[in-house]
């Protein structure tokens, strides 16, 4: 009986010990690299710089609204009717860290409006449809990126962050892309 | 082995070749002397078998490890326990073959334990190989598909019976279930034998197989309370009582069987898992000697579906290989089921009071983590009650007969709610486990199994070669010699003599505008004789001596002007286990520019396969309007890739290439045609992009995955299947399994994807 009881009190700290880690040691939502430029504009908006107040000024109310511990995002409405414009803020600043712009087959925006303003880039990502032919094309440096079939010149995204380094970017913006094209039978 | 002992089974085997009809020689049964060449030798080829009886007998294989072990060996595979099997299976043959001429009543004695000697390590053997057999699943009356991979979709059926076969095991612990019969296991059950007729019967039989039988029988009994029991369904249902069973004796069928297993309220009473591993056994062991679709029949007869593997197992050595996938889940399936669920249940009966003290834990937590008091302390309070001897003892404690009744509900009440969830604790984590193992191995395009065009048999071979293969220009129609086409077939009895069989011949000339009838083939034997389609009279193929058939064909003249022409032998005969096989060989040839759209055919394919290909790309020209759009951009590059497990297809290699696989273009008309659909969509996809954005923001179209492809879905690959699904579901062609989800139609579940397909992409009906 006593064994018992001594095990059912190492229980009990065992249990309040994985409590207190769980509730200390919880995963925390990759938070970007700080930069000191800002990146490219949108309508105005700049991520890195813009407030959430601004990001809605200009692209409307939300359509939803999702919060993590440390980070908001807002979807809105865009010229597609099933892919919203999204932005992501920063908890603490308020600010707009992240910005999505879709393009659909109603938007005038190309490929070539880009790539005339940035050049080409050397950072060609694959994702989940490179097999499709579509490719995120990255200017790290300027904070702008863009997810395009330049096979058949079709814009489909345009993204804003900070400038930051493509081992950042990866982990923080592009979780589902790489370097490489997975080799995954479709 | 010694060469005169070879020479002695060789004598054997030319005895069964020529007396087809004989079931035994020396005492030995056919099927049994089968299997132990092949044990002996290493290897499940009976060709190689003999080849290596033959070299041992001419004293130019020496050694004691067969050719096949050392080929083994030398691909670095542990041929260890294949090499112990063959030496064991050695030594009793080696007794056996020394007392065949052995005289006098003792002698003959002798002799009989010496065969029986043999045929028991053949059933040891039988017995360790049939259990982990588990294949992709039975083609449906129209055909099967999936679209992961089959080993993976089969084991996650698998998963979920027997995911739902452990509850059910562990509830028995607590009260044996009493399962309604099912309506649909009515006729199986009533006309079935019971166990108490079986019993009876038994003892009519020699006193060896009486014992086995009443084991058996008694097993049955026990089975039906005991999931410990029910795990060692093998040590008792082996392929001597599989035999006595569909023997002259109990004249069973499967079906008769199952509803035995069943009890007399069916299946259910003796539990899944005792049902799926006599299932393994007697569908594995029984089904070479009946057609897939009577073991079917039988199934659905008893209205079982926990057997799903078994009769997985029967197709697998039937037709399919056996994916890697597959096999692995279902032995770790089977290895959780059969080790460590007993296990647990020993231990909660060893540990009750530990048990009932972890189930208070997620109380307490919850009661921490939300801040609710009331849980904390009554979790904490359940926990010290469990570990102090549980509530029985503890409410008894305090004595008196109050005490003693709220015990006894006490620990009925507890019981009842502990039940449900050790079973959540032992199956929920074993359940997503496996079922993400399984999808992160099974995200693959699968093609459906239907209505083998040259699909193989496990009985008949026919392979077929096109010399020249081409391809053919359209001038070399008019040179002189024209084009002339050397066909040879090979025709293998892949396990056993070939005997009453026919032949039947078809061709077909696929132009675009015209059809065209094929140029007479005059078909001739080894021996340069003529032979007639339908028929052959006295024809017997051994496994040794494949059957070769060559015909020479020419072609010349514009008729056959761009085309391509595809013909195929389709073989029909009996074999030593079933009747009625049928295989067939096919061989495209092409020339000029026929109706293959911008498909180019790289020098990567077997002829059979292509000859597949071109079938399943000519239907698809068909759809004129997208064929044109898609080749606007030029030439598709078609490889073909092997086997490669699961895979059908794919279009990684470039953006012009597409890889197809065995599994995409060797099930069927449909599935190949499915597979290259698909695979062209990706290809469209990327040579339309404005039309895969256009799709992406169509309202009810981009924002809703087709169900069609279970694993790793999303708009990218829903737009390839969505075009897919236009072709290959379209009216008239046979159903697969893979459009299962679709209910009806692709057009009934999904008419924004159709109407998109039908207006944007192909612009045309198609038959819909």
């Amino acid at each position: 009986m006593k064994k018992k009881i001594v095990v059912g009190i190492i229980i009990f700290i065992l249990l309040f010990g994985a409590i207190f880690l769980l509730g200390t040691g919880r995963k925390k939502t990759p938070t970007p690299v700080p930069t000191t430029t800002s990146g490219v504009s949108w309508q105005g908006l700049v991520a890195g710089k813009s407030t959430k107040d601004q990001v809605n000024g200009v692209l409307g109310n939300p359509l939803s609204e999702t919060s993590s511990e440390n980070q908001t995002t807002n979807t809105y409405s865009s010229l597609s009717e099933t892919r919203p414009n999204s932005a992501v803020f920063d908890n603490n600043s308020n600010t707009a860290l992240f910005l999505r712009q879709i393009v659909s087959a109603k938007d005038t925006k190309t490929i070539k409006d880009i790539t005339d303003v940035y050049g080409e880039t050397n950072t060609k990502l694959y994702g989940p449809d490179w097999i499709n032919g579509i490719y995120l094309f990255v200017y790290l440096d300027k904070g702008i990126a863009y997810l395009a079939n330049p096979d058949s010149n079709t814009l489909l995204e345009v993204w804003y962050f900070p400038p930051t380094t493509l081992d950042n970017f990866l982990k923080t913006w592009a979780i589902d892309y790489s370097t490489q094209p997975k080799n995954q039978p479709f | 082995m010694s060469q005169e002992e070879a020479r002695k089974l060789l004598d054997a085997w030319a005895f069964f070749d020529k007396h087809p009809e004989a079931k035994s020689w020396e005492g030995m049964p056919r099927p049994e002397f089968y299997r132990l060449v092949q044990i002996i030798a290493g290897t499940d080829n009976l060709v190689d078998a003999k080849e290596y009886f033959e070299g041992v007998a001419a004293g130019t294989i020496t050694g004691d490890m067969p050719t096949a072990l050392l080929e083994a060996q030398k691909e670095g595979q542990d041929v260890s326990k294949r090499l112990s099997t063959s030496k064991g299976a050695s030594k009793v043959t080696k007794n056996w073959l020394a007392k065949l001429s052995a005289k006098g009543a003792e002698g003959v004695a002798e002799k009989q334990v010496a065969a029986a000697q043999v045929q028991a390590v053949v059933e040891r053997v039988e017995e360790e190989t049939l259990t982990p057999k588990i294949a992709p699943p039975v083609p449906s009356e129209g055909g099967i598909g999936i679209k992961i991979s089959s080993g993976a979709f089969d084991s996650f059926q698998q998963l979920a019976g027997k995911a739902a076969a452990t509850p059910l095991a562990v509830i028995s612990l607590f009260s044996p279930p009493k399962s309604a019969m099912a309506p649909q296991t009515s006729a199986a059950v009533s006309s079935a034998l019971s166990l108490p007729q079986v019993a009876q019967k038994a003892e009519k039989l020699p006193e060896a197989d009486k014992k086995r039988v009443l084991a058996f029988v008694d097993y049955l009994q026990q089975a039906q309370f005991s999931y410990v029991q029910q795990t060692q369904a093998g040590r008792f249902f082996n392929v001597r009582l599989i035999t006595i069973l569909s023997g002259p004796e109990f004249n069973m069928d499967q079906g008769s069987v199952v509803a035995l297993l069943g009890g007399e309220h069916g299946i259910p009473e003796r539990g899944p898992s005792l049902f799926a591993r006599i299932g393994q056994q007697l569908f594995g062991s029984l089904a070479q000697k009946a057609a897939t679709k009577a073991i079917t029949s039988a199934l659905t007869k008893a209205g079982i579906s926990v057997a799903g593997e078994a009769v997985a197992g029967t197709v697998g050595q039937a037709a399919i290989p056996i994916p890697g996938v597959g096999f692995i889940v279902g032995q770790v399936v089977n290895w959780i089921s059969s080790k460590i669920v007993d296990k647990l249940i020993e231990f909660v009966r060893e540990h009750r009071d530990w048990v009932y003290a972890a189930l208070f834990v997620p109380v307490v937590v919850v009661g921490i983590v939300f801040g609710i008091p009331l849980l904390t302390i009554g979790g904490a309070v359940g926990m010290g009650v469990s570990l102090l001897g549980g509530p029985s003892a503890f409410i008894s404690s305090a004595g008196g007969f109050l005490g003693a009744t709220i015990s006894a509900l006490g620990s009925m009440v507890l019981a009842s709610i502990a039940a449900p969830i050790i079973i959540a604790l032992i199956s929920i984590p074993v359940l997503v486990a496996i079922i993400l193992f399984i999808i992160n191995s099974g995200a693959y395009i699968v093609p459906p199994q239907t209505g083998f065009i040259s699909g193989e048999n496990p009985y008949i071979g026919v392979e077929k070669v096109a010399s020249p293969t081409g391809p053919f220009r359209n001038d070399d129609l008019f040179t002189t010699p024209p084009i002339v086409v050397e066909y040879t077939i090979t025709i293998t009895a892949k396990k056993g003599t070939l005997t009453n069989i026919s032949f039947a011949y078809d061709c077909e000339v696929i132009k675009k505008s015209s059809t065209e009838d094929c140029p007479a083939a005059n078909l001739v034997d080894p021996q340069g004789k003529a032979i007639t389609v339908g028929p052959q009279a006295n024809l017997r193929i051994s496994p040794t001596e494949p059957y070769k058939i060559t015909y020479q064909t020419q072609y010349s003249g514009a008729r056959f002007q761009d085309s391509a022409i595809i013909d195929t032998l389709t073989v029909t005969a009996d074999a030593a286990e079933q009747n009625g096989a049928q295989a067939s060989g096919g061989a495209a040839i092409i020339i000029g520019n026929p109706p293959t759209g911008c498909f180019r055919f790289d020098d990567s394919w077997p002829a059979n396969l292509k000859a597949n290909e071109v079938r399943a790309i000519t239907e698809l020209t068909r759809a004129s309007v997208y064929m044109t759009r898609l080749c606007a951009a030029g030439e598709i590059v078609l490889k073909y890739g092997g086997n490669n497990g699961g895979v059908g297809g794919d279009v990684i290699a470039g953006p012009n290439i597409i890889t197809i696989y065995s599994a995409g273009v060797q099930y069927g008309a449909t599935s190949t045609l499915y597979t290259i659909t698909h695979e062209s969509g990706h290809i469209f996809a990327r040579r339309y992009g404005g039309i895969f954005r256009q799709y992406a923001d169509t309202p009810g179209v981009g924002n809703i995955l087709i169900c069609t492809y279970p694993f790793n879905n999303s708009v990218g690959e829903s737009f390839p299947e969505m075009i897919g699904l236009f072709v290959a579901n379209s009216p008239g062609h046979a159903p697969i399994n893979l459009f299962g989800c679709l209910g009806g139609s692709f057009k009934a579940k999904y008419p924004g994807h159709w109407q998109f397909a039908r207006n944007v992409i192909f612009q045309q009906d198609l038959g819909w």
